[in-house]
């Protein structure tokens, strides 16, 4: 009698926890990805790459790898919330006919280091410390050229610098004044390919270039922030040349500038060639500014990822609380793939504060039109988290792993009462 | 006596069940390049054998060899290295994996612990997985990436940007890594943390003086080109790749001077060899 007591008390309560499962979207944040309506030009959409078919779930505490060992520290704190890169040098493209009558550079600080490599890495010409010339102003100096101060393509090679054979770099002096750097060097074939490469480690003049977020939608507006500066100034660039460039490099895309000084581009395009994984799309700019009479001249480049609104998650989102969490997302496509989906599942604590319980991904195959994928994170994990509901999902993400895009991002996506 | 000859046979039970139960492994996972001869050509036989001596069945140990001059999500690269580690772990009952990674083994391997929806296999390598004592690893990328990578777009045609450089090299650049971290990869900063323990070990400095003694172990042609290479990075380095870098995922096992023989710096291409007592520390963590 007692017995069938306790399995209908049982059965009660996962009754009651079944009736008082409750899934509700939070509202978007300002930097969330997502798609409005799925696109429905997809017809240079590559095939999807994926490997595997079967659906695969995983789960997991965010203190396991912490286990084992002292804590000392963690990961390197990152700089910027907003994706930025920053350069202190440029490139300049000659020919060996160029160095022969001499190539002129602007300097913003002693200490550059010259790079000169052939442009083809089979190249083998030979670039030698005797046949280069070096003025700075029209005076002739002397790059730091001891054991350690000049070094070969092989000896950059050994070090893991990916640099061709026929390459040879330089410090010029410390001491060496700011100006213009003519740079010569006798000997070359008159039509070989070179590229120069100037990075100023002892130059404040610091360029940058940021995104809101390096994975965007097609269509999608691209604002980029550009600023030369040394912490304290900063200068007006005086030229700019900025394009975006598709990832097989076949096809570019000019940026514009905008009142505000910012690079723009209307609408971020897909490139005509489609193929899975094969890298980003990069935004180049050359800039340069003028600062008491020394030319500040700077390269940068900026990976970022576009890609097209193939899939999104449709609305529906439901709890299955059987043992642990078992929430099940809808996820609408427009083509066939196979769809990941990450979350990071947090709890309450006895104090009411949110506290992360769990790392949860899944992925399955999905045909073209409405589907779903489940996230289940077991009885044991939730258990031993010590957290309860209401629980949340955050940083939820859409992703297509045959085509690696990522198609939907919410940075607080589901709150989850029981 | 009774009572003792009790404790005494449950002592032995405890340590042959112990032993039974878990079947430690390790596996040595190279960096970039297209490796097919790795226990020599990059470990060297010297570092592996000191470093598997440390197992209680020395011939639990395998040497990966894959293509890592391809993305880390490639088939010839991620796809080898979970085929290489399940193999080893199925073929010989491994339970206790520990990974040994050098520079962008690491990202490799972070690619497997971070995407196990990826490949049915990756969930079975990560159970089995201990930890991964990441060698230098280039979690951030490296300003040295950037510097051979980019040209000037303006001036020559686009289509050299891509025949450059294999595509690990294009991979790890700054902007690259900022951006796989912050979408493909676990363990960097504000992102979840990773399924198992990844544990760095940081080269702060390099020894590369002709006088210095340090600098000779692994071959002194490794150190000729590292005053120069030094240039594009900061003041804290491995010559290759900075200390941002290597403690960019996962966490801080020690930096080189903490734990080598006199305090030594370990350089990027020393962190991979049997130098300044790397392979001990290595060995006696197994």
């Amino acid at each position: 009698m007692k017995r069938i007591q306790i399995i209908i008390f049982a059965s009660l309560l996962t009754l009651a926890a079944h009736a008082h499962a409750q899934v509700e979207w939070l509202s978007p944040g300002a930097n969330d990805l997502r798609a409005e309506r799925l696109d429905q030009n997809i017809a240079n959409l590559a095939p999807s790459s994926h490997r595997e078919s079967h659906p695969v779930n995983y789960a997991w505490s965010p203190d396991r790898s912490l286990q084992g060992r002292p804590y000392q520290s963690g990961p390197t704190p990152i700089a910027s919330r907003q994706p930025t890169s920053t350069s202190q040098g440029y490139w300049v493209d000659a020919t060996g006919g160029d160095l022969a009558r001499g190539v002129h550079l602007p300097i913003s600080a002693g200490g550059a280091v010259i790079r000169i490599s052939a442009l083809d890495a089979d190249s083998r010409i030979a670039l030698s410390a005797e046949a280069l010339s070096l003025s700075v102003n029209g005076r002739l100096i002397e790059a730091e050229f001891g054991s350690d101060g000049m070094a070969t393509g092989s000896d950059m090679r050994q070090q893991g610098m990916s640099v061709p054979e026929a390459s040879l770099a330089f410090q010029l002096s410390r001491e060496s004044q700011a100006g213009m750097l003519t740079i010569a060097h006798r000997g070359l074939p008159v039509e070989q390919a070179l590229v120069i490469h100037v990075h100023e480690p002892e130059s404040p003049w610091i360029a940058q270039l940021g995104l809101p977020r390096q994975n965007v939608l097609s269509g999608e507006m691209l604002t980029f922030d550009l600023s030369i500066g040394d912490g304290r100034e900063r200068l007006q660039p005086g030229s700019i040349q900025a394009v975006l460039v598709s990832p097989d490099a076949a096809q570019s895309w000019p940026l514009s500038v905008n009142r505000s000084g910012q690079l723009v581009l209307d609408a971020a395009p897909l490139a005509a060639r489609s193929e899975a994984g094969i890298g980003l799309y990069e935004a180049h700019v050359y800039t340069e500014a003028q600062i008491k009479g020394l030319t500040v001249r700077r390269d940068l480049t900026l990976a970022l990822n576009i890609a097209p609104a193939i899939a999104r998650f449709n609305g529906i989102a439901k709890d299955s609380p059987k043992g642990g969490l078992s929430l099940t997302l809808g996820v609408e496509t427009s083509t066939a793939g196979r769809y990941q989906v990450n979350a990071e599942i947090y709890g309450t604590d006895a104090r009411g504060q949110l506290r992360p319980v769990a790392f949860v991904q899944s992925a399955a195959v999905l045909a073209a039109g409405q589907g779903q994928i489940e996230l289940n994170v077991g009885q044991d994990l939730l258990a031993s988290s010590g957290l309860g509901s209401p629980y949340e999902v955050r940083n939820l993400m859409l992703l297509d792993q045959g085509r690696m895009y990522l198609l939907e991002q919410r940075e607080r996506a589901l709150r989850i009462l029981r | 006596m009774f009572r003792l000859a009790q404790a005494l046979c449950l002592v032995v039970l405890l340590t042959v069940s112990g032993a039974a139960w878990s079947a430690t492994g390790v596996a040595f996972v190279h960096g970039t390049g297209k490796a097919t001869d790795a226990l020599n050509d990059y470990w060297t036989a010297d570092m592996v054998n000191s470093v598997r001596s440390g197992l209680p069945n020395q011939s639990n140990y395998v040497v990966i060899n894959c293509d890592f001059e391809q993305y880390m999500w490639d088939s010839r690269a991620s796809g080898c290295l979970a085929t290489q580690l399940h193999n080893f772990i199925t073929s010989r009952g491994i339970t206790d994996l520990v990974v040994l990674t050098h520079s962008n083994g690491g990202n490799v391997m972070r690619w497997i612990l971070s995407n196990p929806t990826w490949d049915s296999r990756y969930p079975t390598i990560i159970q089995a997985t201990r930890w991964v004592n990441a060698l230098a690893p280039s979690s951030l990328g490296t300003p040295l990436a950037d510097a051979v990578m980019a040209g000037n777009v303006f001036e020559a045609s686009l289509g050299w940007l891509l025949g450059y450089q294999n595509d690990a090299v294009r991979m790890q650049q700054t902007s690259w890594m900022a951006y796989y971290n912050a979408t493909w990869l676990l363990g960097t900063a504000g992102r979840p943390s990773l399924p198992t323990g990844f544990w760095n070990v940081v080269g702060s400095d390099v020894p590369a003086a002709i006088w210095n003694g340090a600098a000779y172990c692994g071959g002194y042609q490794y150190q000729v080109g590292l005053a120069i290479t030094k240039l594009w990075l900061n003041s804290c380095s491995d010559g290759f790749l900075e200390c941002t870098s290597q403690r960019g995922a996962g966490s801080l096992w020690f930096i080189d001077e903490q734990r080598t023989r006199r305090g030594r710096n370990l350089s990027h291409h020393q962190s991979r060899r049997d130098c300044h007592d790397l392979d001990v520390i290595l060995r006696n963590d197994l």
